[in-house]
């Protein structure tokens, strides 16, 4: 059994103590001691994007996160994309309008890889949106309403801040 | 596993010393993450020394004609400082290819160069460029070429306990460069071979090329004057055939399609400089 | 063309905001009570007798709380297809289970596997088609000394084909070899098995694609009746026909566990466990022997296709069913002779995976017909449109071609896509472009298909429904066909909706569970909507007519009179209406009144004869065409697939952007096939078993789609839908390897495509002295 070591994580703007083996993911620490389901895990080693989350505002791939490293980070998960006031962020909105979504797994994992490409390059071109999302898997939608998501997605945040 | 945070360098080598077992300094972690779930590394007796609280290992800068660059800087920090400019388009292109956006963010340059992936996109380019290795143990530095950190494929050369410092990439100005490092993917897929390739101002010929069966390796350095070479297509492919027959020899078996990938490049090359 | 008021409507997914809210539960993102982590002991070997199997250590493991093997089954060990629960004196393949063992911990329950000893006795394995068809090994099971598996065996036989190939003038010959592939879907399998809390019995929760077939399972092996197992699917994170046999096994080893241990029992997969033990698709071997006339008439297709079906075999026999069915393409074609067979292996096991026998095929039949083209010196184009199949002609399982279900307007298709894919144009520029012998060349692809829809004669395609009328007038909808995230309760409550004549949002589409609906069979050969569809349009017309006939009695008019539309109850001549809350509140309240519908649609059966493939072998057809325009790169073998221009015959598109992603994402999943994804086994053992070795497109494999839908007003399933489920996925593979042929001259007869192989083709073809280094 290996030693737990005592971590203060920020989740969504909460705080949590956990004592978290220094080998845990930070996508099981999440799912198994924050019961926050909505990351998922497709392969667990760092290929499928299914568990993208924001640290410090960067998308990362939480199963190859050691979770003892986010100590004094900013998580960001699924969960914290929307409020009682927002109930969908208008990434989330551009993915149901887009008709973005089949079976859903990868869904949370693009969302947030979407939101950190948005945040550094509003306006992306194709080429860009291609690159930024080369690490999130989707086996359903063959990507073409994920690209209209994004494109949509980024025309509506711009619109806001102009 | 035993785990525990370094709250300066100097904490660092003395936690080393005290710790049983394998030492391995956590960055970003995503490196050893993998390689704990996929059993290629055991935590039975691992000792993590986490480094990220070390600031000093994070800075990325220009001296000169040189990049120095944090060991612990993320690969899309060092992406980012290179955005707007010119100068290490070779490097550039070779971090875009590098993994995905989030493994970028969150994997280190050290963590990178100490993993030896032998089919790595960066190292051709760091080899095209004479990128060295800065490597501290307690108090002794020493600074070596990045590929002569590989013991072999995904093993390096670093005793445990010592740590990569900073890597320091020489500018090269490139008359004519040339990357290939595609997967069966368009993206985010491990190349079957990396090339890069160079002349740069003076001439000199470069060619590095990396894969699965063959370590990071200069196929042609020419430092010295061209002439001697002639530049002929064909004295070219000789000597890229010389330097694969020394790799088979030391039973680095190429295959056809990485020879085809050499043969191909190697002759666009040599037409390249025909025109230049 | 009928008017629709929510079918023939994109209307947004049912459960769309919850996925993207990360709030839906897929089968690991609950718990139950004091649940337990179970993990298989996978052998050590493809193929071992088990000398003994010797657990005393790992039970003492702190924290272990119990291990099964093959005795403690207490029903059946041999499950549908001869899946056993547990290995029981042989293992057969890598994904067998010795024994399961029981944790607190998934941490803990992995560590103590590893002392779990196993005697093992290393048997040869059959680890390939020839090693199956040689026999030299001693055969997989016993009882089959030539390895064939049972009921595998169909042909399709039509006139004489060896006097169709002496009266041909040019005759080619030509195998393909097709590779294993694998679903890949995102969701790793996941069962839990606790106890019902009411009857005592099991309920099963887990990412199922068939749940009645998993519940039968369970009774099996616990030899129990089906009134004490439930099994209830939760939320499915993609299966294109994957979980199946996998979950059948996880759920019956996890119903054993549980039983034993008296705890719920959670057995979720790895990544690599699903790659070394899950499901894959068929790598079939074509041999073919095909002859046309001078002018490019096909007169002679002969067709010897063989493959490997893993140690067990439950979906052999209905791939290969369909697969000598479709095994000529939609051509007139008077003389055939196919022969379709499955062998046994110690490899991974065969099953379903999205479009079955057919994206094979496709690649098979459509790869040919352009080296046929290509031998009479024909365009691809004109040789296809002169040998399609046309109104008055029969396919050639005998079926006739004309309105309704075998329309097949493929020409009027072939003209709409070389129209619209600039054809000529593209390529007279293409082939000045390649002309110059540049390092990059560029090619056109076609490929052609029809699909019969549904199960045809691989069983009966019946399907339940059930729907209760709740007093606020919200309709709650039980249907046996489930959502995999291919959109089918949104597509079934459009159906819903549109028959009854209400709104969308008053459909509730209920989970599945095998206590609501009566066992239908699977959701599987793309029957979802046109057979499941079928049941909630019935059970909707059930539920209607008892409406009316309530406000008819109410009204005092008589029976037959009132209708329904909009939601507004009218009588015939307009004088008496009422909207809908208000008939269903005095309906339910004042009268006491309760209103459920029920459908169960039974087309009935197909007819055909075995011995010679002939008959009516599906109740309907799709048509399907496609233009591949790709660049590859002569050096580096990289093939860029730029532009597909694709139509579809599908009778009816009941929600047109999900039919859109169906068969785009099916198409990609196509091109995946085509050119990355390479699952490699060696003796029996998976090489690659994760996604960065087995590498699915990512989102710049991706290409521009020009996608056309052909509708056609009458066909069989609800509202006239045919079911697009699988279609997609067929052309891809023999469109991109066309495209290839006419970009660089290059025939490639083996899936996927690899750089390497095109590269060092394209050198040794182009290059002289290229041997200065290869």
């Amino acid at each position: 059994m290996t030693e737990k070591i005592p971590v203060r994580l920020k989740v969504n703007g909460r705080y949590y103590d956990a004592a978290i083996s220094a080998d845990a993911s930070l996508s099981r620490v999440l799912r198994d001691e924050l019961g926050l389901m909505g990351t998922k895990e497709g392969c667990g080693t760092g290929y499928c994007g299914s568990c993208t989350v924001l640290i410090d505002g960067s998308a990362m791939k939480s199963c190859l996160v050691p979770a003892v490293t986010v100590g004094d980070r900013e998580v960001v998960t699924i969960e914290g994309m929307s409020s009682p006031e927002h109930p969908l962020h208008p990434v989330q909105q551009a993915f149901v309008d887009a008709g973005a979504i089949q079976c859903g797994y990868c869904t949370p994992g693009f969302v947030m890889s979407v939101y950190a490409l948005l945040r550094m390059n509003p306006k992306p071109t194709d080429e860009e949106i291609k690159r930024g999302l080369s690490g999130n898997i989707c086996r359903c939608t063959g990507y073409e309403t994920i690209l209209s998501a994004v494109r949509l997605a980024s025309e509506r945040l711009s619109s806001v801040r102009e | 596993m035993n785990y525990c945070k370094a709250r300066s360098l100097s904490d660092f080598f003395q936690k080393a010393s005290e710790a049983k077992g394998l030492i391995r300094p956590l960055a970003g972690g995503a490196d050893i993450m993998y390689r704990l779930k996929k059993r290629y590394l055991l935590s039975d007796k691992l000792t993590l020394i986490d480094i990220n609280g070390l600031d000093e290992l994070k800075g990325i800068a220009e001296r000169g004609n040189e990049l120095e660059i944090g060991s612990a800087a993320t690969l899309s920090a060092l992406e980012e400082f290179l955005k707007d400019r010119d100068e290490y388009s070779l490097l550039r292109t070779a971090l875009r290819e590098t993994a995905c956006p989030q493994i970028r963010s969150q994997g280190t340059l050290g963590g990178h160069v100490a993993g030896c992936l032998p089919n790595s996109h960066l190292f051709p380019v760091l080899m095209l460029h004479g990128a060295e290795a800065e490597i501290l143990e307690s108090a002794e530095e020493k600074s070596i070429p990045v590929e002569d950190l590989f013991r072999g494929p995904y093993h390096n050369r670093l005793k445990s306990g010592e740590l990569v410092m900073s890597l320091t990439i020489p500018r090269k100005d490139f008359q004519w460069e040339y990357y290939w490092g595609e997967g069966s993917r368009k993206q985010f897929s491990l190349p079957p071979f990396v090339l890069a390739m160079a002349i740069d101002g003076e001439g000199n010929r470069f060619i590095a090329g990396g894969g699965p069966n063959v370590l990071p390796t200069h196929f042609r350095v020419l430092e010295s004057a061209p002439s001697r070479f002639g530049g002929s297509r064909t004295t070219l492919l000789n000597l890229v055939k010389e330097e694969v027959s020394a790799q088979e020899k030391r039973k680095n078996r190429l295959t056809d399609y990485q020879k085809t990938l050499l043969f191909r490049f190697t002759c666009e090359m040599a037409e390249m400089e025909a025109r230049l | 063309m009928e008017s629709f008021s929510v079918v023939h409507q994109s209307k947004r997914r049912l459960e769309g905001e919850a996925k993207v809210l990360g709030k839906t539960r897929y089968a690991d993102d609950f718990r139950l009570h004091r649940e337990v982590a179970a993990l298989p002991l996978y052998p050590a070997h493809p193929r071992a007798v088990i000398l003994g199997i010797d657990c005393k250590e790992a039970e003492s493991e702190p924290g272990v709380l119990g291990i099964i093997t093959a005795k403690d089954v207490p029903g059946s060990n041999s499950l549908f297809g001869r899946f056993p629960v547990l290995a029981d004196g042989e293992v057969r393949y890598t994904g067998d289970a010795v024994a399961v063992l029981a944790a607190e911990t998934e941490e803990i329950a992995r560590r103590a596997l590893g002392k779990i000893r196993v005697d093992y006795k290393i048997l040869p394995g059959v680890y390939s088609l020839e090693d199956a068809q040689a026999c030299e090994i001693s055969p997989v099971h016993p009882d089959r000394p030539d390895n064939t598996m049972e009921n595998t065996f169909y042909p399709q036989y039509a006139g004489d084909v060896e006097e169709g190939l002496k009266r041909a003038d040019i005759v080619l010959e030509s195998e393909y070899n097709t590779s294993f592939a694998v679903n890949g879907y995102l969701e790793p399998d996941c069962v839990v098995a606790g106890e019902d809390s009411i009857t005592g019995g099991i309920v099963i929760y887990g990412c199922i694609q068939n749940v009645y077939s998993i519940r039968g399972s369970v009774c099996a092996a616990l030899g129990w009746p089906a009134n004490k197992v439930r099994v209830v699917q939760t939320a499915i994170g993609g299966s294109f026909g994957g979980k199946n046999e996998t979950a059948m096994v996880l759920a019956a080893r996890a119903a054993v566990l549980h039983r034993k241990i008296g705890r719920p029992v959670r057995m979720r997969m790895s990544r690599s466990d699903v790659f070394r033990a899950g499901v894959k698709r068929h790598p079939y071997r074509f041999r073919l022997t095909v002859g046309c006339s001078k002018d490019g008439r096909i007169t002679a297709w002969k067709n010897q296709v063989d493959t490997i079906g893993g140690p067990y075999n439950n979906q052999a026999m209905f791939a290969n069913w369909r697969l000598a069915v479709h095994s000529a393409g939609p051509y007139r074609t008077p003389n055939v002779r196919t022969e379709v067979q499955a062998y046994y292996s110690n490899t991974p096991y065969s099953g379903a995976y999205r479009g079955f026998s057919a994206p094979q095929n496709s690649f098979a039949v459509e790869s040919c017909i352009d080296e046929l083209a290509d031998a009479a010196r024909m365009d691809p184009a004109e040789f296809r449109r002169i040998n399609f199949v046309r109104p008055g002609d029969v396919i050639t399982s005998g079926q006739a071609v004309g309105p309704g279900e075998m329309v097949l307007p493929l020409e009027a298709m072939l003209d709409d896509v070389l129209e619209r894919g600039q054809y000529v144009r593209k390529k007279a520029e293409f082939e000045d472009f390649n002309a110059r012998k540049g390092r990059y060349r560029r090619g056109l692809g076609l490929a052609a298909g029809y699909r019969g829809c549904g199960l045809g004669g691989e069983g009966f395609d019946v399907a339940g429904a059930r729907m209760i009328l709740e007093k606020d007038g919200s309709i709650l909808v039980h249907s046996d066909m489930v959502d995999m995230g291919q959109g089918l309760r949104t597509s079934h409550a459009q159906v819903a909706a549109e028959a009854l004549g209400v709104g969308l949002e008053r459909i509730r589409m209920a989970e599945t569970d095998t206590s609501c609906v009566p066992d239908a069979g699977p959701t599987v050969a793309s029957r979802g909507l046109s057979a499941g569809g079928m049941a909630i349009l019935m059970a909707s017309e059930d539920l209607k007519r008892q409406l009316l006939e309530g406000l008819e009695n109410h009204w005092k008019i008589p029976g037959g009179t009132a209708v329904l539309n909009g939601e507004v109850f009218r009588s015939a001549d307009g004088s008496l209406s009422m909207g809908f809350d208000e008939a269903v509140s005095l309906l339910t309240n004042s009268k006491g009144l309760g209103f459920s519908g029920r459908g169960w649609f039974n087309p009935g059966t197909v007819h055909i004869d075995p011995k010679t493939g002939q008959g009516n072998c599906y109740p309907a057809y799709l048509s399907a065409l496609s233009l591949t325009e790709l660049e590859v790169d002569t050096f580096t073998g990289s093939i860029t697939v730029s532009k597909v221009t694709l139509a579809y015959e599908l009778g009816r598109a009941v929600n047109p952007d999900i039919v859109r992603g169906q068969l785009i994402g099916g198409y990609v999943q196509g091109l995946g096939y085509a050119l990355s994804e390479d699952l490699r086994t060696s003796e029996g053992l998976v090489k690659n078993t994760s996604f960065g070795s087995y590498l699915m497109p990512s989102v710049s494999d991706v290409p521009e789609f020009d996608l056309r839908i052909f509708e056609e007003d009458f066909s069989t399933g609800p509202y006239g839908a045919k079911g697009i489920g699988e279609v997609g996925v067929e052309l891809a593979a023999p469109g991109v390897g066309n495209a290839l042929f006419h970009a660089a001259g290059i025939r490639m007869r083996r899936l996927p495509f690899s750089k390497d192989l095109v590269a060092t083709r394209m050198l040794l073809m182009e290059k002289e002295g290229a041997d200065e280094l290869l």
